[in-house]
């Protein structure tokens, strides 16, 4: 007997294009896929049902079902495999598109894999193949395509709002070093944006914005499957990067550090300029010693590892080094550097399955309250909201922060963040991520 | 429509109607807890080993209903349900063992006890306190973190719970030093078959001289007796130094030798492991650095410095006389660092044929030798991987690489059987029984079978527990599977498989003219896999071009326990 036993017949639209199938927000899914699904079987035959990675996957933990887990999406996704047809294609069931989605991309299973099994890189090659034929993502997710689509961000925010944490500071929109604020610093933590323009600034440096011209990165668009957005958006920062005459570009949040990076080449969207993520500049900068702290910062701190940072671009000893040297001290989560467990804000999960995004970002605070630290410090928006939402849900009194705050606090530059508090946030009811 | 309305987890379709007993079960338990998704219970029909298709007409591997309980109480409710309807129950922790144990005889509720995986540390009575779902990797964590360690834990620990562990009298990691799961185990908290939720041993002082110790029988019942919820182990303070050695050896004969003077020393490591010379080509094929051809030791030492300083040394000296090399530090580590990955090897499969097996320790290199002649006469990739389980036994894991999706892998299956006949034949006994070998057990243990049979009967009359397993082997249709019909349906694929290997043989050495010599063997299997697979990416093409293929038996699966 099959899984997902269902009925191959029916009359489906034509193979899509790349992008053109792409369900759009409020447009009604497929459930029949003619396109052929991805050729990666091959190597899933290898899956020795061990569950090393259902143990370490955020979403299985969270939810237990063998759905959720990636052993359980490699069976059902072989069924898929068998089932399709040239002239047919496969009818793709709800559970299998939720199960797709109940995913946080963190990573964690292609580490722990048993057969070395590179199951996030398959992982988005099975959404990007459900959204080309129109089968995903899920309407949960419409608010976030709607919100690309219109806006240019994932929070239904105002593009005319998003350079509103740069007022008064007067910055250029040229300059060789760019500092790209991201969606997310832009219009969740603008005091993450201010805070880092301040501490480069102490370092001699004059950045460059790009205002409200900056774009979307697309990294939301790429998590989703979405080639179209993604396509547009990278074309866009491409342009206005190049326009900008950059040699460097800064960015403290490692969805763009790692869109830039892995995913723009990818694609075909070189950046002609180095990225560097926020944390290896300041770690540079400490190094080649232009970064110096008079005294350290008291109390006990942890750092947590964003995945994006972590375990897909490689980034995790330069945090460890600039937070060593202006704190007193610096202890470390049980999981941590390539075992680190995801904060439960990635991959869309935060958009559409919230509570489990809390729930799971409540297990980092169970953590990080183990190692007795009162301050988590972390170099990811993304992270630094979902890990302060579980612990404001579990009323743990976790201080939550991102690294440039304590960079700031041990320079002693306080005084230049006026108007720097967090804003209110604008998706309804939820942030997406 | 996709996505809308999908919090649910799908529709049943047509002609899957669940029976009466599991909407009743769904309606009376908490919402969530009952699944009755024929896609989601599709895939609870297996554990680590997929089924043959042909398996599918003696046995009904599919459950009825999924049960994933949050606590001990829903648990004990479930069962008392099952008591009434006379519906059988299977408890499942991970699934990644291969012998069918987590798996149903036919339908009935599946326990998914992941769900309970509290863990506690009692540092004043020096214990864990796990739930029968709890990963052992995040058990370890939790007793390192509070200064301690794990006496013993599985291989499979970064994926297999407490509960499975348990009810497969787990042997593994740490058991030459502090022996298996059944020396630490101080207390459980079972639902027994007529649904009392009871604790079977103390949770602070040992259970020696207080009666019946029926937590020993759970210990390695296969879930035939009850569904453990709960278990309290011992800890051992944490080491001052964890220090690994590797040791490589000519060939399986002074590795074997090696082993026995360690056994019979009074040097005692924390673990010893062991891989014979066709795991460590099979490690080289993976693109990995193996700088010893014949045999290679891992082992690893525990305590204070200056005793496994010494231990460590003398280790050495026993390694040299048997006629082997002690390897670099940085090789020895990343052995060890390795030790819960031993099985990468199915990468290359893509189908892992295993059985595990415990043998003499004294008669380990005859029992690798014959292993090794088996995996030859199949004419497959294999290779042995091998614990000293303590002084006297040792624990092997012989497994060929195959590929299921090849039709006349389905012979191959008689592998498994023949390398646990060759254990018995050689005093030894299959590792596990499950719904696979559960035939065997009259011919293992003989006259206390009965005894066996009585106390199932006793605790569990309606044979409602884990029904078909252990000591019951019986098809979906109640029938007895007779231990002779079994022996000659394995042993009769097996001989077809091996006629095939021979064909094959001959034919390669047509082809070559007998220029090849044996140590080329390795090559030519990789040649005819490789015109295998080029075979395979051909009919794929024509599918694609419009001519439908028939796939095999089923979709899924790689490893056969």
């Amino acid at each position: 007997m099959q899984l997902l036993a269902g009925t191959t017949k029916g009359k489906g639209k034509a193979p899509a294009k790349k992008g053109q199938g792409e369900a759009e927000a409020g447009r009604s899914r497929n459930q029949l896929a003619k396109e052929r699904p991805p050729l990666f079987a091959e190597e899933l035959w290898a899956c020795m049902y061990c569950n090393y990675c259902s143990a370490e996957c955020p979403t299985a933990r969270e939810v237990g079902w063998e759905s959720t887990t990636p052993r359980g999406k490699i069976r059902m996704f072989k069924s898929l495999v068998d089932q399709w047809r040239p002239n047919r294609g496969v009818e793709v069931p709800d559970a299998f598109v939720r199960a797709v989605y109940e995913c946080t991309s963190c990573g964690r299973c292609s580490v722990v894999c048993h057969v070395g099994i590179d199951f996030l890189t398959h992982h988005e090659e099975l959404r990007r193949w459900l959204a080309r034929s129109g089968c995903g993502p899920m309407e949960d997710h419409d608010v976030m395509v709607r919100s690309l689509k219109n806006y240019g961000n994932p929070y239904l925010s105002p593009s005319r709002d998003r350079a509103r944490w740069a007022e008064g500071l007067d910055l250029p929109t040229k300059g060789e070093v760019l500092y790209f604020a991201g969606c997310s610093d832009s219009f969740v933590h603008p005091d993450v944006a201010r805070r880092t323009v301040a501490v480069l600034g102490a370092l001699g440096m004059d950045v460059a914005y790009l205002g409200n011209d900056e774009p979307c990165c697309g990294s939301t668009a790429v998590r989703l499957g979405l080639e179209g957005p993604f396509a547009d958006l990278a074309s866009d920062v491409r342009r206005r990067i190049e326009g900008s005459g950059a040699k460097l570009v800064v960015t403290a949040c490692p969805g763009c550090s790692s869109a830039f990076r892995e995913y723009y080449p990818k694609a075909g969207f070189d950046l002609d300029v180095e990225v560097i993520h926020l944390t290896e500049l300041l770690d540079r900068e400490l190094r080649e010693g232009r970064l110096r702290f008079s005294d350290r910062l008291p109390g006990r701190y942890v750092y947590y590892d964003p995945c994006h940072l972590g375990r897909i671009d490689g980034v995790f000893e330069p945090p460890r080094r600039v937070l060593e040297a202006c704190v007193e001290e610096v202890v470390e989560l049980a999981r941590s550097h390539e075992e680190s467990l995801c904060c439960g804000s990635g991959g869309g999960l935060k958009t559409a399955f919230p509570d489990q995004a809390t729930s799971i970002g409540g297990r980092v605070v169970e953590m990080a309250q183990d190692t007795g630290a009162d301050t988590l410090v972390t170099a990811c928006p993304w992270c630094e909201t979902n890990i302060g939402d579980a612990s404001a849900a579990k009323t743990a009194g976790l201080r939550v922060v991102d690294i440039i705050e304590v960079v700031h606090q041990a320079l002693h530059l306080d005084e230049a963040v006026e108007g720097t508090e967090k804003r209110k946030r604008r998706a309804p009811g939820r942030l997406v991520g | 429509m996709a996505g809308k309305g999908t919090k649910g987890r799908g529709g049943r379709k047509g002609g899957d109607a669940p029976p009466d007993w599991a909407r009743l079960l769904e309606r009376r338990m908490d919402p969530g807890l009952v699944c009755l998704d024929p896609a989601e219970l599709q895939l609870y029909d297996r554990d680590a080993a997929p089924l043959p298709a042909s398996a599918k007409w003696a046995f009904n591997p599919r459950p009825d209903a999924v049960v994933r309980p949050k606590n001990a109480d829903q648990v004990r409710k479930v069962v008392r349900f099952a008591i009434k309807a006379g519906v059988p129950i299977v408890p499942r922790g991970a699934a990644t063992w291969g012998f069918g144990g987590a798996v149903p005889n036919n339908g009935g509720i599946v326990f998914d006890l992941q769900g309970l995986s509290d863990i506690h540390v009692d540092r004043d009575t020096m214990t864990v306190t796990a739930g029968a779902g709890a990963i052992w990797r995040d058990v370890q964590d939790m007793a390192e973190r509070r200064g301690y360690m794990l006496p013993a834990y599985p291989t499979s620990a970064p994926g297999s719970t407490v509960g499975g562990w348990i009810n497969t009298g787990g042997v593994g990691v740490g058991a030459f030093r502090y022996g298996g799961i059944e020396r630490q185990v101080r207390a459980l908290r079972v639902v027994l078959p007529n649904g009392e939720h009871v604790r079977l041993g103390f949770d602070r002082v040992i259970p020696n001289s207080s009666g019946y110790d029926i937590k020993s029988l759970i210990i390695g019942s296969e879930g035939t007796l009850g569904i453990v919820t709960e278990a309290t182990l011992e800890l051992q303070p944490a080491p001052e130094e964890f220090r690994p050695l590797a040791a490589g050896f000519p060939t399986s004969k002074e590795l074997g030798d090696f082993i026995q003077l360690l056994a019979r020393s009074r040097i005692t490591p924390y673990h010893v492991s062991f891989y014979d010379s066709s795991h460590l080509s099979n490690l080289e094929r993976l693109g990995e650095d193996v700088p010893y051809k014949g045999g290679l030791v891992s082992l690893v030492f525990e305590g204070y410095s200056a005793m496994v300083g010494w231990e460590w040394e003398a280790t050495a000296e026993l390694v040299r006389r048997a006629g082997g090399e002690v390897a670099g530090e940085r090789f020895a580590n990343t052995t060890w660092d390795e030790h819960m990955f031993d099985l990468r090897v199915a990468r290359d499969g893509p189908t892992l044929l295993m059985n595990e097996v415990f043998v003499p320790l004294s008669r380990i290199s005859e029992v690798m030798a014959g292993m090794a002649r088996i995996i030859n006469s199949h004419n497959v990739l294999g290779g042995i991987v091998g614990t000293a389980a303590s002084r006297s036994t040792a624990s092997l894991m012989p497994y060929a690489l195959v590929d299921r999706r090849k039709w006349s892998t389905f012979f191959a299956f008689g592998l498994v059987d023949e390398f646990a006949q060759l254990a018995m034949d050689l005093g030894g006994r299959p590792a596990g029984v499950g719904l696979w070998m559960a035939y065997q057990m009259p011919e293992l243990h003989g006259e206390s079978m009965g005894a066996m049979v009585a106390i199932k009967k006793a605790l569990d009359p309606k044979d409602i527990m884990n029904p078909g397993k252990l000591v019951h082997a019986v098809s979906k249709f109640d029938i007895k599977l007779p231990a002779a019909v079994m022996n000659l349906g394995t042993k009769s694929i097996s001989m077809v498989h091996t006629l095939l290997a021979d064909s094959g043989r001959r034919k390669r050495d047509a082809r070559s003219n007998g220029s090849k010599g044996a140590s080329e063997a390795a090559e030519m299997v990789e040649e005819e896999r490789a015109e295998d697979l080029e075979e395979e990416r051909a009919a794929m093409e024509a599918a694609e071009a419009g001519i439908d293929t028939e796939t095999g038996d089923d979709s899924e699966g790689t490893k056969e326990g």
